[in-house]
């Protein structure tokens, strides 16, 4: 494939970026850990309307916890003049923007999903099932990073773009959270996750197929 | 185009290889617009842009895997080093070779970085960090398949002198081995080989073949 070299050169870049700003990944975390931890203090402890509760939270949590590290994708790059060139990268843009996508998700995406079963636990769920439901998270955080990038492409340079970020991202995002919820509340229940999975894998893959390509345009066109 | 604003209304322009060309014009006069035009990072109302007859329309990534843009700001990641930032760059402009460390601490040596390869670019000062954007066309320059057309967008601008000077040596070469460099500067420059244009911003035109 053309430019293969050049793809995996923006996905090395990146993870290198994220691994020198790990801080960032924890303070994500800490953020989803609180998110979780909140939900108890208002709704009360009693452990059946918690864990009828839980995997929404989860789920929840984790829609807003990726918000404001998703709001950061392009902004760096565009204010170190990094943008310019990946744009002239001589491999096709939407590769490149998937590349860093999926950089995205193993800095963003899966520690959110490995860090779920704590959340789990602390919101009192048995963990039998929740091989499933970290699968969900990890499909899930996938499409969330894809609507993440477009919408971090298309408030790249607006003023208060976290705001206009949530309401580009969340309407989008109403799928996942869907499907998401539903599957986990299935692997939750003992009952079979396979539909509303199927479903979520379904919708990922529509992102896939739409995003880079919008994010490209969007970031050739932005560039004026 | 800038937006909705057309900031220069008439160019025509065309560079023959192993030439220098040396934009000059007021500030706001478009001497950014124009490179970035010419690099396809922005769009063009009306005319045409073509490379060995080439235009983006046809083949982007063609042009862009010949060309070397550099702007105002230097294009690389403060938290990764200079040696980090040149490698991964070769790699998305193809360049491979196994002695690729060794062409990137040359390239450095010119622009007299060799002590600071190892150390991340928000440490360094303006002109270092402009001096490591800069070793991208010095280690370009040692491949065979190196870009032909440079588009460098005021390179001079927090330059000491030495290293000026030993940029302009680089420049040199490069058109002397049939390169073309596109630059925009205040600053005066000796170069080889070297067309002057003025962009009037009161015209907005500019002529030359």
């Amino acid at each position: 494939m053309i430019g293969l070299p050049a793809l995996i050169a923006v996905f090395k870049r990146d993870l290198l970026l994220g691994w020198r700003g790990i801080g960032d990944i924890m303070a994500g975390l800490m953020f989803y850990a609180i998110i979780a931890a909140l939900v108890p203090l208002a709704i009360g402890p009693d452990p059946a309307v918690l864990q009828s509760m839980a995997t929404a939270i989860i789920w929840i949590g984790l829609l807003i916890a990726t918000l404001p590290q998703m709001e950061k994708l392009f902004t760096r790059d565009a204010m170190e003049g990094v943008l310019d060139h990946l744009i002239m990268i001589p491999a096709p843009l939407a590769m490149i923007v998937l590349a860093k996508v999926i950089a995205a998700w193993m800095l963003i995406g899966l520690p959110m999903t490995l860090f779920a079963p704590l959340l789990g636990l602390m919101l009192g769920l048995d963990l039998s099932g929740f091989g499933l439901v970290m699968l969900a998270l990890a499909v899930g955080s996938f499409g969330l990073l894809l609507i993440g990038t477009l919408s971090a492409s298309l408030t790249l340079g607006a003023r208060r773009s976290g705001v206009l970020m949530a309401i580009l991202v969340l309407p989008l995002a109403m799928p996942i959270l869907i499907f998401g919820t539903a599957a986990s509340q299935a692997a939750v229940n003992g009952v079979s996750a396979g539909e509303p999975l199927q479903l979520l894998c379904g919708i990922t893959l529509v992102f896939v197929a739409i995003t880079p390509f919008l994010t490209a345009l969007s970031l050739r066109y932005g560039q004026e | 185009m800038r937006g909705l604003r057309e900031v220069i209304k008439s160019f025509d322009l065309s560079v023959e290889a192993g030439q220098a060309v040396v934009i000059r014009g007021a500030n706001g006069s478009g001497k950014t617009t124009l490179l970035r035009a010419m690099a396809g990072l922005m769009p063009i109302a009306s005319g045409s842009l073509s490379i060995d007859g080439i235009s983006y329309d046809d083949d982007r990534a063609a042009i862009h895997q010949d060309m070397i843009y550099i702007g105002h700001r230097d294009g690389f990641s403060g938290y990764l080093t200079a040696v980090e930032n040149l490698k991964l760059w070769a790699d998305t402009k193809g360049y491979q070779s196994a002695e690729i460390k060794k062409k990137i601490s040359d390239a450095l040596k010119v622009l007299s970085m060799s002590g600071f390869a190892d150390t991340p670019l928000y440490m360094m000062s303006e002109g270092q960090r402009k001096r490591c954007g800069l070793a991208r066309l010095v280690l370009s320059q040692s491949f065979e398949t190196g870009a032909k057309i440079w588009l460098l967008d005021e390179p001079l601008t927090a330059l000491d002198q030495n290293t000026a000077h030993a940029f302009g040596a680089v420049i040199n070469q490069h058109t002397e081995a049939g390169g073309i460099a596109v630059l925009s500067t205040h600053h005066d420059i000796k170069l080889k080989r070297a067309t002057i244009i003025l962009l009037d911003e009161s015209k907005s035109k500019g002529g030359l073949s």
